[in-house]
């Protein structure tokens, strides 16, 4: 056990009885969230009820029919999201995950249909965009993160960003899938024609690490085709990145755009300026100094600039 | 880093209040910055390491680590750099790498150097995972030289649980029990013998159910994680061994799951006091991680695996029609 309640004491003039009280009481354990167990154990819950639909499917088509299969993981989708609409005045924190277990089902459903019955013929791709727009849908009504994330999954697979295609393949569909997520996240800020407000940015931050995390990835990919071209557009990207970091004070959006920046010009150096195994590890060596040195100056102006 | 210090840089990591200055006369980075100076380092160590053999250099580990202890204790004693990731990788390299000079001998001793490996450098720069891979090391040792790997662990495990009930003052010791708590039935595990299964599972349940009424009793998070660990393992393997539609047992369980949890959320809703369910997080990225973790579920893959002509795979399951 640990407890700050000393520390705590001697800040009561600066936090507040009130804060202090609280703060106590935490420490104390008078107060005990069982929110982070509550949360892992419905989002386990929710992830093996799904697994468990996805091999129903599998082994089962014999006995059971394709149309009885995928009328019933449908009729249990459509459960979750009822149940979960019904009791929506009233939703605890279990609520998130049957609603997400709703949006797997569909995953699962909508896959198999089409991979049973064709309805969309060659065009069966397409469906990823239905996904997409049935996630997007359920993500607003129920505000959730999780379904907005399978949305945006479903929508990169749409444009071919998707991780069984060879790494030279995906660095267009990459910047496409970031294109999108980009001008989705302005139409989510846009106000609605009711009212002048701007809505609230609850799903902003998802679309912007999705959008980074892809475009960064997807110019790494690029060097598999053009080490020149994919230096440079992910040295591009990660700057920009970095930018929106410091703009929107998002430290993580500055560390991670560095390590992909780090990445490319390490590839870069030994591509075109060195060969040998001898060069390429005083590369990476000096490019680590190099790199810890940077990232400290970095890290200290985005220090700087909050306060 | 003395009491008071490591105290006080937990207390401004826990208040998340800018406003209030709690001063910490030494520079350290948040967790995220952390991992990634380490990775660096690392990274760095490694290819100086992969020079030094590709010159020539006569016991290229022993040089290795000696610079970098000195540099590691350079930038604590005199540059005051503490839980940056750079120092905590540069006493890890350079232990790690004065070891791999020793002579190989093969013997289940050579696990108990790896593991002061690990663990020097744990308590020199006061990081509790280190502390934590040191007592794995420990157990892959019991298991190798006794066979005792399983009870090894849960009996780390359940040390460490007992010093979790006591009360510490530097926060980087109670992070080493509950690393070691977390970690060690999980390690543990990994030993187990299939002619023992059913042993493991009656000691897997007993640590669980003990450590969750614990948990209750004395409020503590990683204990009733620790528990929940051990008896997730112990379901595996009755699901492993049960007669049943494997799809069946893991509906069971995830409707298990799902439904006590509601439950619970719904018991609790209105509480003020005591247990509640009142919004908290464990780290700054647990909702980055949850969304994580839910993307990388093999159900995403389903739909991205499917082709037209009928094979897919997803779910947990990858199957032809």
């Amino acid at each position: 056990m640990l407890s700050l309640e000393r520390e705590l004491q001697s800040l009561r003039a600066t936090l507040g009885n009130a804060a202090t009280d609280a703060l106590i009481a935490r420490e104390r354990r008078e107060i005990f969230s069982v929110y982070p167990e509550l949360r892992i154990c419905a989002w386990g819950g929710a992830t093996l009820l799904a697994t468990a639909a996805g091999i129903l499917l599998k082994n089962n088509l014999e006995r059971i029919g394709p149309l009885a299969l995928a009328l019933m993981i449908g009729a249990a989708a459509l459960a979750c999201y009822v149940w979960t609409w019904l009791r929506r005045t009233r939703a605890t924190l279990a609520d998130d995950y049957v609603v997400l277990l709703g949006a797997l089902l569909v995953t699962a459903d909508l896959a198999f249909v089409e991979s049973q019955f064709h309805l969309l013929g060659d065009a069966w791709k397409h469906h990823l965009l239905i996904l997409a727009v049935v996630h997007a849908l359920a993500a607003y009504a129920y505000g959730s993160r999780m379904v907005l994330s399978l949305a945006i999954m479903a929508l990169a697979g749409w444009v071919g960003f998707d991780r069984n295609r060879s790494y030279e393949d995906l660095a267009l569909p990459a910047y496409e899938a970031a294109a999108l997520l980009i001008a989705w996240r302005a139409l989510d800020r846009v106000p609605p024609p009711t009212t002048n407000r701007q809505p609230p940015a609850f799903f902003s931050r998802t679309f912007e690490h999705f959008a980074a995390n892809i475009a960064l990835f997807g110019g790494l990919t690029l060097l598999a085709r053009d080490e020149v071209l994919g230096g440079l557009v992910t040295l591009v990207t990660a700057a920009a990145v970095i930018a929106w970091g410091f703009r929107t004070r998002s430290e993580p959006f500055v560390l991670y755009a560095f390590v992909y920046a780090v990445i490319a010009i390490d590839a870069l150096l030994i591509e075109l300026l060195f060969s040998g195994e001898k060069a390429a590890m005083i590369v990476i060596a000096l490019s680590m100094v190099g790199a810890i040195a940077g990232l400290i100056v970095l890290h200290s102006r985005f220090r700087e600039a909050g306060r | 880093m003395n009491v008071e210090h490591e105290r006080a840089l937990h207390l401004r990591n826990t208040l998340h209040r800018p406003q209030i200055v709690i001063d910490v006369p030494w520079r350290t980075y948040g967790l995220l910055a952390r991992a990634i100076f380490f990775v660096l380092t690392c990274v760095g160590l490694g290819a100086v390491r992969q020079l030094f053999e590709l010159f020539g250099v006569p016991a290229p580990g022993l040089f290795l680590g000696l610079a970098a202890l000195g540099l590691a204790e350079y930038l604590i004693r005199d540059r005051r750099w503490f839980w940056t990731g750079i120092e905590e990788a540069l006493w890890l390299g350079g232990t790690v790498a004065m070891v791999s000079e020793l002579p190989r001998s093969g013997r289940a001793e050579s696990l108990l150097v790896i593991a002061a490996a690990c663990g020097i450098p744990g308590w020199r720069v006061r990081n509790p995972l280190f502390g934590a891979v040191a007592a794995a090391f420990v157990t892959a040792y019991f298991e190798k030289r006794f066979d005792l790997g399983v009870v090894a662990a849960l009996a780390l495990a359940a040390i460490a649980v007992l010093a979790l009930l006591r009360t510490w003052q530097r926060p980087s010791n109670e992070w080493l029990w509950i690393l070691i708590a977390l970690l060690l039935p999980a390690v543990g595990r990994f030993y187990a013998d299939g002619d023992w299964r059913n042993v493991t599972i009656a000691l897997y349940l007993l640590f669980g159910l003990s450590v969750l009424a614990l948990a209750i009793v004395k409020r503590h998070h990683a204990l009733f994680f620790s528990g929940g660990i051990a008896l997730a393992i112990a379901a595996g393997d009755v699901i492993a061994l049960a007669n049943a539609p494997l799809e069946l047992m893991l509906a069971i369980a995830g409707g298990l799951l799902l439904m006590g949890s509601w439950i619970t959320a719904r018991l609790l809703r209105d509480r003020r006091t005591g247990f509640v369910t009142t919004p908290s997080k464990f780290t700054a990225f647990d909702d980055e991680l949850e969304v994580a973790a839910t993307i990388s579920l093999p159900q995403q893959d389903f739909d991205q695996r499917m082709e037209s002509g009928g094979e897919f795979g997803g779910a947990g399951a990858t199957g032809k029609y």
